[in-house]
């Protein structure tokens, strides 16, 4: 038997529930198999529901469960994953009218692992046409239209994994797939009140996964809390000879270890010089909010100097001529003008003009880009910021239009895409408005225990992840 | 994968030119309205809009079929920030030793096909 609010369930919580047998897979994937099909058109979240699939992956769980066959923790629970991820005998559309029939012969590698690991892939959510990299300036710059934000839907679910963030908050999957090259996971995170991590470049394999940018795209859970993330990194991280970048360092995750037991010394946390001076003042407040809850639990050094180099133009530079290479048949065939966002059809093709030199330029500034944030973290475990300036933005409003006064201070955000970096952003609060408010903490390369850790000792002080969007109950 | 503020928008992030001044450079390029005055033309373009001008040819030569004045321009703005962030990486001196962050890897024969042979 279901319990009433099983979707707003962690993970941990819903693996216990199966492993005791108080809840079947099919009970629970036909559960989210509804709540896709009645709730997902509200937020455009859900470009494809993978209902047979789902069926039959929730039957062969089950099966195995009743033969005490336990894959892993996400052994029968469903999941979506942004539609860049190739999935056999579903459309994976990459967001884009041109792709709308693309079918792919086999799943890609984070859906066949997490397929080994028993979890249950229940729909393709909505994403920000090519991931954004044809230069999207506004919400409304994916085929199936923009995702709206289940906290209030005049805003947008932000981009570009604008489906799972949406798709996370209105508790439609318990985790999703989503992807990053200078920000689509954290982003999506932050505006809709969810947990997104973005994994150290090459601990996820990429294969079957769309490329914008070779050298910066990065595939990471997004989920309710910072433990699920653990728990879902730790299913899809391991080397995979067919994609050339992906690691053997791989990843465990038993649980955040008990602060009873375990005894740590505190976190040594950055906060760079002008992080918090221009972003809106909900967001700020919050921001402390949630660095107070860490208490004795964390040392923090403020407006530390951030590392003077130019990382906006470098990630601009690499995602311009790597995305116009990705996506030069598009380019030459004149399909750019297929494209829903009116900016994307004509901004597309600056890709195309990054010199080689430039190009070349900004891969060899990533050296010394490395060295500059290393010598950061040797005297600090993280550098915490708000996970964005502002709240989401206004859904029908040019994105430069929204909040013109408002700026996010150092780029955080490009500096760690650049350097292969990562990060996990959860919810800090809300503004008077309602609409999430975010912090993210960023570590050196492999750090993503350590920051599952710092991430959940905020979330189980504040809990503000335990807070639902009205409307998404039954 | 990148969020709004990630990919064009980057020369906001260094502080550089605003893009209100590009326009007048567009329209002379392309003759499609009075863009610059005498006065204006006689002043030597900012240097950043020179390469750009040229780049966005390159551009409307090779795709600029179906784009109409309007797409060109924004085209054209595009390129400007393109230019901008080249012109701030260049900035930066590297050393000669400094090499870019993708390696190439040579990919050794598979050992059958390696046998044989009368070398």
């Amino acid at each position: 038997m279901i319990p009433k609010r099983f979707y707003a369930y962690p993970l941990r919580q819903l693996s216990a529930m199966l492993q005791l047998g108080e809840v079947t897979s099919l009970e629970l994937t036909e559960a989210y198999l509804a709540r896709l099909e009645t709730l997902g058109p509200e937020y455009n979240a859900v470009v494809t529901v993978t209902r047979d699939r789902a069926l039959d992956e929730a039957s062969n769980a089950d099966g195995e469960l009743a033969r005490k066959k336990f894959r892993s923790p996400l052994h029968g629970i469903p999941y979506g994953v942004k539609d860049l991820l190739a999935a056999r005998g579903y459309p994976t559309t990459w967001g884009a009218a041109p792709y709308k029939t693309q079918q792919f012969r086999e799943d890609s590698e984070v859906v066949r692992r997490l397929k080994d690991a028993g979890a249950v892939l229940v729909a393709k959510l909505s994403m920000v046409e090519l991931a954004g990299g044809m230069g999207y300036d506004r919400a409304q710059a994916a085929f199936n239209g923009p995702g709206l934000n289940p906290w209030n839907k005049m805003y947008w679910s932000g981009g570009s994994s604008s489906g799972p963030g949406a798709a996370v908050a209105a508790c439609l999957v318990p985790f999703a797939i989503g992807s990053e090259t200078s920000g689509s996971i954290l982003t999506p995170s932050s505006f809709c009140g969810v947990t997104g991590l973005r994994p150290t470049y090459g601990l996820v394999s990429r294969r079957g996964a769309m490329a914008l940018s070779w050298t910066l795209d990065k595939l990471g859970p997004m989920a309710r809390t910072a433990d699920d993330c653990g728990m879902v990194l730790a299913a899809i991280a391991g080397q995979d000879a067919a994609d050339p970048s992906s690691l053997a360092n791989g990843f465990e995750w038993s649980g955040p270890p008990d602060p009873r037991t375990v005894k740590r010394r505190p976190w040594r946390l950055a906060v760079p010089k002008g992080s918090v001076e221009k972003v809106q003042p909900a967001v700020r407040a919050n921001f402390e909010q949630a660095l107070a809850a860490f208490g004795d639990m964390a040392e923090i050094t403020r407006d530390v100097e951030w590392p003077d180099l130019p990382w906006g133009p470098a990630v601009g530079a690499i995602v311009g001529a790597e995305g116009a290479s990705a996506f030069l048949d598009l380019i030459e065939s004149g399909g750019l003008a297929q494209l829903t966002c009116p900016r994307d059809r004509h901004a597309g093709f600056a890709g195309a003009a990054v010199t080689a030199v430039d190009y070349l330029q900004a891969m060899r500034l990533r050296g010394p880009m490395k060295d500059a944030l290393n010598q950061l973290f040797e005297k600090y475990d993280a550098i915490a910021t708000p996970g964005r300036a502002s709240v989401a933005y206004p859904v029908h409003e040019e994105f430069s239009k929204a909040y013109p006064d408002v700026s996010g201070g150092p780029p955080v955000i490009p500096a760690g895409n650049l350097c292969g970096l990562p990060a996990i952003c959860i919810g800090s609060g809300f503004d008077k408005g309602g609409l999430p408010t975010s912090i993210a903490f960023m570590g050196p390369a492999f750090s993503e225990a350590s920051l599952i850790t710092m991430a959940n000792d905020v979330q189980t002080k504040l809990r503000v992840h335990e807070k639902r969007p009205a409307g998404i109950e039954e | 994968m990148t969020a709004p503020v990630g990919r064009r928008r980057f020369v906001f992030w260094v502080g550089g030119a605003g893009l209100a001044s590009l326009t007048g450079g567009f329209t002379a390029l392309l003759g499609l309205a009075p863009g610059r005055s005498e006065a204006q033309a006689k002043t030597p373009a900012p240097p950043a809009i020179a390469p750009a001008r040229a780049l966005h040819g390159v551009l409307i030569a090779r795709y600029g079929k179906g784009l109409d004045a309007a797409q060109s321009k924004g085209l054209l703005e595009a390129v400007e920030n393109g230019v901008q962030a080249g012109r701030a990486l260049r900035a930066k001196k590297l050393h000669n030793g400094q090499e870019p962050q993708a390696i190439f890897h040579v990919q050794s024969m598979p050992p059958r096909a390696a046998e044989g042979g009368g070398r």
